[in-house]
């Protein structure tokens, strides 16, 4: 399937004495697809949606939707002749007009009938009716953002392009609110490019996610593959609470501090290994088990459905989540056992040499050719 | 990330008329400089070293000083009243704080000399025969009365901002009211004395008015009497020496603040203030806001009202219509101008904060703070070069125009910051061209603004009157040249209704001033 969206070796620089903000970013959006970009603040994220955009220039890399070229060193379109929409972090709303100004303000170019038509279509989409003649302050949170997200759809983009589209509701209002827009993108065949620090966020919304640190994309992947095959330290850190184990691989385990460990793929050599807490089980030492070393229980911590221990064995000290029904104390000798493989960070292998590269070290775009 | 826009370039047609109105200001300031050394070198000495200089400095510095003073005198203890005590009727005492605002210098001298005298007031009324007030302590009150307010609410709006938390926190270690006064509350005024002081140090300096009424030269009053005499190189000398002295002000306030701008840490908005119960104290205060009121609003009014009734109006209509006429056509297209223009520039200072777009907004606030008898002198030496222009109205509209143009740029400035960006943004990515966005998106935003905007320099232009003395065509008639003119010959009966004109002008311009640093306040919050 050929991309809507192609993004090749974008670099932005915002001032001369800072560093790039932006550096070598490439990724493409398949139509229909919702793509994530996730990461911290300061990441780079937002402007790389403002590139897309066209509000910034880049530096340097080119931006393709389907085949027109829309920046390059030498080519800028300015953000009208786009087509694409945005939808602002603050909504950006038109505080003069009422929602139905609002919705129709991109289409000032069809005769007055015509908007008048596509307006109200797209607001009985959104459900936006029953509040047409409302300024824009009248509006909750929640009906402000379904406004600024029937204003960029009514216009007919082929890309909608959304910053933090989530991060001003409240947390309730944020599950419902990120339901009707996954749906309302679905329905419309839109393709979306949204921008996150949420992990969550990203991991249910988005069909695949890209994520990015320091200006640059660490990792572009489904959701399960950035989750449970992380490529980087900081992918692995980033997406939920995780052990990184230095270890020496021997084709498909790992000699580590805590024992022989399984891993995800062949390898051979000193690696970086990644095991998530819940994919450790905790043990009484005095079981006898070959592949555990002893160690003892530092920190507990009740959640209600869960439990999450902090064990140490030797100089290092590991995460472990358990259901409720463990039932340890600080202090107990234990050991530990991995009950999934772990997942070798691509990069740690200095030495070792990779014996049969991992399906998720090429870009995974499998996903993409399914919705 | 608020500021990504700054990173573009600005378009030309918002920087080509930011620069132009820079240029318009700089070039006769520049000219000013080149006329002045057009004198011979050996001139050159002997005027700039003349005892005549010097004393002119010693009036105008201990002008200034006396006007600090006392106006330090009266506001601080107004202030703190009408903010920290538990008296009644605080907001009435506040606005009876600000309304001396609306009585322009000139109108201020004339009360104190309709009053005194052998035929003013107290003379007809009580049969007390004052001396006529004039010279310094003339000059002393009338400005006084006239520029406390600006002390006022600079030291308002601080004591109103400072956290409750921190006089708390002394009072907890150990101090006493006194000391927590001495040691918390006037060190983190220190900067709102300083910002206030300058504002009454540049109306002192650049004051015209009060000081050609009161007979009290100064550095503004000298130049005036030598813009009317053949030596026109002194006359571009006391204009740079006038010139340099609000530099100096305007740079000693800036090495002063430097290193105290405070900030309060944590976060949360900060808590008010428990108020002080006066108990005995009471009495003398009230004594002293009613006194302060009646001095500083009700006696100009009822003096000019006074004098009225001594004149027969209606055979002044004539020259009253013509008067009124005269100032509205003057002041009426510097306002549209000045809004105009404060349009790009404060876009650029508020869209593309670039060094550039800084320095511009900083020559626009040259053009007010100069004192407007050099800006006139500089504009006259100017016209004369073009021909065809000198002694028109258009000069005055000119002049006008920017030296009000700071005041103009304002709320256009506050209404930008309530605009956001994004909306310009949204509307070029629904398909807009950046200047069309920005008149679909912004612009009907601005309308309050502009309104504002007009109405402040038109209603400043009215009551102008250095610029307006000088620079207007021969025989052009306006409501403060006439005021003036009049009170010059000692007729306060003539000058009576144009004053009370201009008073009323002056109200409905400090009405809009007030609304608007509200709106302000609101749109910063």
């Amino acid at each position: 399937m050929k991309p809507l969206l192609s993004v090749r070796n974008l670099t932005k620089q915002l001032a001369p004495h800072l560093g790039p903000v932006v550096v070598r970013v490439s990724f493409d959006v398949y139509p229909s697809e919702i793509f994530a970009l996730l990461g911290p603040s300061g990441c780079g994220k937002t402007t790389t949606l403002r590139m897309i955009a066209g509000f910034e220039r880049p530096d340097a890399g080119e931006i393709y939707l389907e085949d027109r070229l829309l920046d390059s060193p030498e080519v800028h379109l300015s953000p009208k002749k786009r087509g694409i929409g945005f939808v602002f972090q603050d909504y950006a709303l038109f505080p003069h007009l009422n929602v139905m100004d609002n919705v129709g303000f991109g289409l000032r170019k069809l005769p007055a009938k015509s908007l008048r038509q596509r307006s109200l279509e797209v607001m009985e989409l959104v459900n936006l009716i029953s509040i047409k003649d409302r300024k824009p302050h009248e509006l909750s949170g929640g009906e402000q953002q379904r406004v600024a997200l029937a204003r960029s759809i009514a216009a007919g983009p082929k890309l909608i392009l959304l910053d933090e589209p989530f991060s001003n509701l409240d947390a309730e209002l944020r599950h419902t609110t990120r339901e009707e827009v996954r749906g309302l993108l679905k329905k419309t065949g839109m393709s979306a490019v949204l921008v996150t620090h949420d992990q969550e966020e990203a991991l249910c919304l988005a069909n695949r996610i890209a994520v990015m640190q320091n200006g640059q994309i660490e990792q572009v992947g489904t959701p399960e593959s950035i989750y449970h095959r992380p490529q980087t330290p900081f992918v692995a850190e980033f997406l939920g609470k995780t052990n990184l184990i230095a270890g020496e691989a021997k084709g498909d385990c790992a000699d580590t501090p805590l024992g022989i460990l399984p891993l995800d793929c062949n390898v051979v050599g000193k690696v970086l290994l990644s095991i998530r807490p819940e994919h450790l089980a905790i043990e009484h030492s005095n079981k006898v088990h070959l592949n555990g070393f002893r160690g003892k229980i530092v920190m507990r911590e009740f959640k209600g459905h869960d439990l999450t221990y902090r064990v140490q064995i030797g100089e290092h000290s590991y995460f472990v989540q358990t259901d409720h029904r463990c039932p340890f104390k600080v202090d107990d000798q234990v050991q530990l056992r991995a009950v999934e493989t772990a997942v070798v960070i691509r990069g740690s292998d200095e030495s070792g040499t990779l014996k049969s590269p991992p399906s998720m070290h090429s870009q995974d775009t499998s996903a993409a050719k399914s919705f | 990330m608020r500021t990504l826009l700054a990173r573009q370039l600005s378009p030309w047609y918002l920087t080509l008329p930011a620069i132009a109105v820079g240029t318009a200001i700089l070039l006769p300031l520049a000219y000013l400089l080149v006329r002045a050394f057009q004198a011979e070198a050996a001139d050159l000495m002997q005027i700039v070293f003349r005892a005549r200089n010097l004393y002119l400095f010693v009036n105008t510095f201990l002008l200034a000083a006396g006007v600090l003073a006392v106006g330090g005198l009266l506001a601080t203890p107004l202030a703190w009243l009408t903010t920290r005590t538990e008296l009644k009727g605080k907001r009435i005492f506040t606005l009876l704080g600000v309304l001396p605002l609306a009585i322009p210098g000139y109108v201020m001298a004339y009360t104190l000399l309709g009053l005194s005298g052998p035929d003013g007031i107290v003379a007809s009324l009580f049969g007390l025969k004052l001396p006529r007030l004039s010279g310094y302590w003339g000059a002393l009150i009338a400005l006084s009365f006239y520029t406390f307010p600006y002390l006022f609410v600079n030291i308002r709006s601080a004591l109103l901002g400072l956290d409750a938390a921190l006089e708390e926190s002394a009072r907890s270690l150990g101090y006493r009211t006194w000391e927590v006064s001495r040691y918390v509350v006037i060190p983190q005024l220190r900067p709102t004395f300083y910002a206030g002081g300058l504002i009454v140090g540049l109306h002192v300096l650049g004051d015209f008015g009060v000081v050609s009424l009161m007979r009290y030269e100064t550095f503004s009053y000298a130049l005036y009497s030598q813009t009317q005499s053949f030596d026109r190189t002194y006359a571009a000398w006391l204009a740079l020496m006038l010139l340099l002295l609000a530099g100096v002000f305007i740079y000693t306030e800036a090495k002063l603040l430097r290193g105290t701008r405070l900030h309060r840490t944590g976060s949360g908005p900060p808590r008010k203030v428990s108020l002080i119960p006066l108990g005995p104290w009471q009495g003398p205060a009230y004594i002293f806001l009613g006194v302060l009121a009646f001095a500083s609003v009700i006696v100009p009014t009822v003096t000019i009202c006074f004098w009225m009734l001594k004149e027969n109006v209606t055979s002044n209509f004539q020259a009253l219509h013509e008067a009124l006429l005269g100032s509205v056509f003057a002041s009426t297209p510097a306002a549209l101008i000045s809004t105009c223009f404060a349009v790009p520039l404060a876009y650029l200072g508020v869209r593309y904060p670039t060094f550039l777009s800084r320095i511009l907004e900083r020559v626009a606030y040259i053009g007010y703070a100069t004192p407007p008898v050099a800006l006139a002198l500089a504009f006259i030496f100017f016209t004369l070069q073009i021909p065809g222009i000198y002694q028109t109205l258009w000069v005055l509209i000119f002049a006008y125009t920017l030296h009000f143009l700071a005041e103009a740029i304002g709320p256009v400035r506050s209404a930008l910051y309530q605009a956001p960006p994004r909306l310009e943004e949204a509307a070029q990515s629904l398909g807009y061209a950046p200047l069309k966005a920005f008149i679909k998106a912004t612009f009907p935003l601005l309308r309050g603004g502009l309104t504002a905007s007009t109405a402040l320099v038109f209603l400043s232009a009215m009551k102008e009157l250095p610029l307006t003395v000088l620079l207007s065509p021969a025989g052009y008639e306006t409501l403060a040249v006439n005021v003036w003119g009049y009170t010059t010959e000692a007729e306060f009966a003539k000058a009576a209704p144009y004053a009370l004109v201009i008073l009323l002008f002056s109200a409905l311009f400090l009405g809009l001033l007030l609304i608007q640093e509200r709106i302000h306040h609101e749109a910063l919050a």
